[in-house]
């Protein structure tokens, strides 16, 4: 009883503790698609992207991914995502889709012309996409 | 020695003034008092303007015989009967004997050296020139200043001084000269007389003049007294002249050493401006060095810890830039990191600081900025470095490594958290960059 009550103690004493934050690695490489938007989806109509909606999209973008819980759970020994985005109109609204996955050296596409893969990967929160609004807001943020 | 004298009197001046002045007063005094005399003496015997008259030029009949001696000169008379008022007189001339005579209103005792034989007063003239009452061709109109004495009396020689005189009474009610006329006035004496005194008796009588001595001082007291003030008043006056010149002067030397003391100062404030900032400066770049960050950074510290103000971390690192340095050389080695300087300092916020960390790695300071945003910056940074031609030779990238600072904590935690993103950066392909991300628990 009296080693029980010890341990117990000491689990308290050691949970309760000030631990420092940890921190990962996450590297972003970002591609702006030039290519054909309807080879994502025949419904998009595609819009040229404004330079400052576009800073504050990816600004946006790379917090949400920071804070992203799936990030943070399985980026283990960090995590590094190419990150492909294009311009829509919805709505009359200006839209940019992000489309992200994990980045592989061996990796060689060029993500600036062609439509990046989503295939299903081994490693948890590899893809997502997502998307900012107009007022450079991000929504739509899924991983899979 | 002589220098070291007048630095005494120049010091002591004052001092030295007062002691010269009480001086010169001291001895004008005493000068003054046994001394500083203004004679006018007659000697008789050699003389020569002297005229023996009796009161026959008035129609009397006494006579006069003069006899000069060594030492003297003699007047043998009788008195007669035939004018009222018999007598005998010497007549001593002085200046032009008529209208320019001598001013003798500045002596203040007459000596006279007389020896009478018989009994009798005698009678001292000093017959005064007055313009307004007295005419050229008319001896009796020079006024009577007169005094009377009795020789065998009068202690030897007699003496007297000149409120002892009065005008003849009988002299101004002839000439009918106004009260204000009628007083004694000895400024242009041209006759004086020596004349037998009222009641002589008639018959023989001698009169031995020796000598007339008028004695007084070269100035008055009054004078003296007005020359001494006018003294101390004009030295007073030239001590002053001469400290307020002194303090001009004085003024003007510590002027000149104070504009020069303050360019001095200007000079050394900016070799020390010049020295702290050498001292803070990477010499090749001309970015921040270690101890300029670390101001940097302990200010920046302070803003986050008070403000919550978040402050980010960039660090790159030139990709392969051994293989630039061995393939061309340290001065391409040289000339990548300056434009990579240039470069980045162009792109970066005037809040911000870029600092050469050392060799090819370069840290840029971002206060005020949360990790997304310098993640953002570090990648437009990245971006700019690719498509920029630092150097003709070859194509120049960087890997980026971003943390954010966490309040309170140790700066070498952050450089290391930064340090390893750079690492993370390095090892999957360069040229990229990454950010320490907050992991939750």
């Amino acid at each position: 009883m009296k080693k029980l009550l010890s341990l117990f103690l000491l689990l308290l004493f050691v949970s309760c503790a000030k631990q420092p934050p940890e921190f990962v690695p996450l590297t972003l490489q970002w591609f702006e698609y030039k290519g054909d938007t309807s080879a994502f989806d025949k419904k998009n109509k595609p819009m040229a992207i404004d330079t400052s909606l576009s800073e504050k999209c990816i600004i946006s973008m790379t917090r949400e991914l920071m804070a992203a819980k799936q990030v943070r759970i399985y980026a283990e020994n960090g995590m590094e995502y190419n990150v492909q985005y294009y311009g829509i109109s919805q709505g009359g609204n200006e839209n940019i889709v992000y489309r992200g996955s994990c980045a592989y050296s061996n990796a060689t596409a060029d993500y600036e012309t062609q439509p990046m893969k989503m295939d299903k990967s081994t490693r948890k929160a590899c893809l997502f996409t997502a998307r900012c609004n107009s007022e450079g807001s991000i929504k739509d943020l899924e991983f899979f | 020695m002589k220098t070291l004298w007048l630095k005494v009197a120049s010091m002591f001046r004052l001092n030295l003034m007062i002691a010269v002045l009480l001086s010169v007063t001291v001895i004008a005094f005493l000068w003054y008092r046994y001394g500083m005399d203004d004679i006018y003496a007659i000697n008789p015997a050699t003389y020569p303007y002297i005229v023996a008259q009796t009161d026959s030029v008035d129609g009397g009949a006494s006579v006069i015989n003069m006899i000069r001696t060594d030492s003297s000169i003699i007047m043998d008379y009788e008195l007669r009967e035939g004018y009222p008022y018999p007598y005998a007189s010497l007549q001593f001339y002085l200046g032009d004997g008529k209208t320019h005579g001598k001013d003798l209103s500045k002596y203040d005792s007459i000596y006279l050296w007389i020896k009478p034989r018989g009994e009798g007063a005698v009678r001292l003239y000093l017959r005064n020139w007055d313009s307004s009452i007295s005419k050229i061709e008319d001896q009796s109109s020079l006024k009577f200043n007169e005094l009377e004495f009795y020789p065998l009396e009068e202690t030897y020689p007699a003496v007297f001084v000149p409120q002892e005189f009065r005008v003849a009474s009988w002299w101004v009610s002839q000439n009918n000269v106004s009260a204000h006329k009628a007083r004694v006035d000895l400024s242009n004496i041209p006759l004086i007389e020596i004349q037998t005194g009222t009641n002589a008796p008639l018959g023989y009588g001698t009169l031995e003049i020796l000598g007339i001595k008028f004695k007084g001082k070269l100035i008055s007291s009054e004078n003296l007294m007005f020359s001494l003030i006018g003294l101390w008043f004009f030295s007073f006056f030239f001590y002053l002249m001469l400290r307020i010149r002194d303090y001009n002067i004085q003024r003007t030397t510590e002027r000149k050493k104070r504009e020069e003391l303050e360019k001095n100062l200007l000079a050394l404030e900016v070799k020390k401006d010049e020295f702290e900032k050498s001292s803070k400066e990477d010499p090749l770049t001309g970015c921040l060095n270690r101890a300029g960050f670390s101001s940097v950074l302990t200010r920046e510290q302070e803003r986050l810890n008070k403000n919550g103000s978040p402050l980010s971390y960039i660090i790159l690192d030139i990709d392969h830039f051994k293989d630039v340095n061995d393939t061309w050389g340290h001065s391409v080695g040289d000339e990548v990191l300056v434009n990579l300087s240039k470069l980045v300092q162009s792109r970066i916020r005037n809040t911000d600081a870029l600092v050469r960390w050392g060799g090819e790695e370069f840290v840029v300071l971002c206060s005020d900025t949360p990790l997304q945003n310098a993640q953002f910056l570090a990648e437009k940074l990245r971006q700019n470095i690719e498509n920029t031609e630092l150097i003709s030779q070859q194509k120049v990238t960087c890997s980026f490594g971003v943390a954010e600072m966490v309040a309170g904590e140790d700066s070498k935690k952050l450089f290391e958290r930064a340090d390893k993103a750079l690492y993370a950066s390095k090892q999957s392909g360069r040229n990229r960059v990454t950010s320490a991300a907050f992991k939750k628990r």
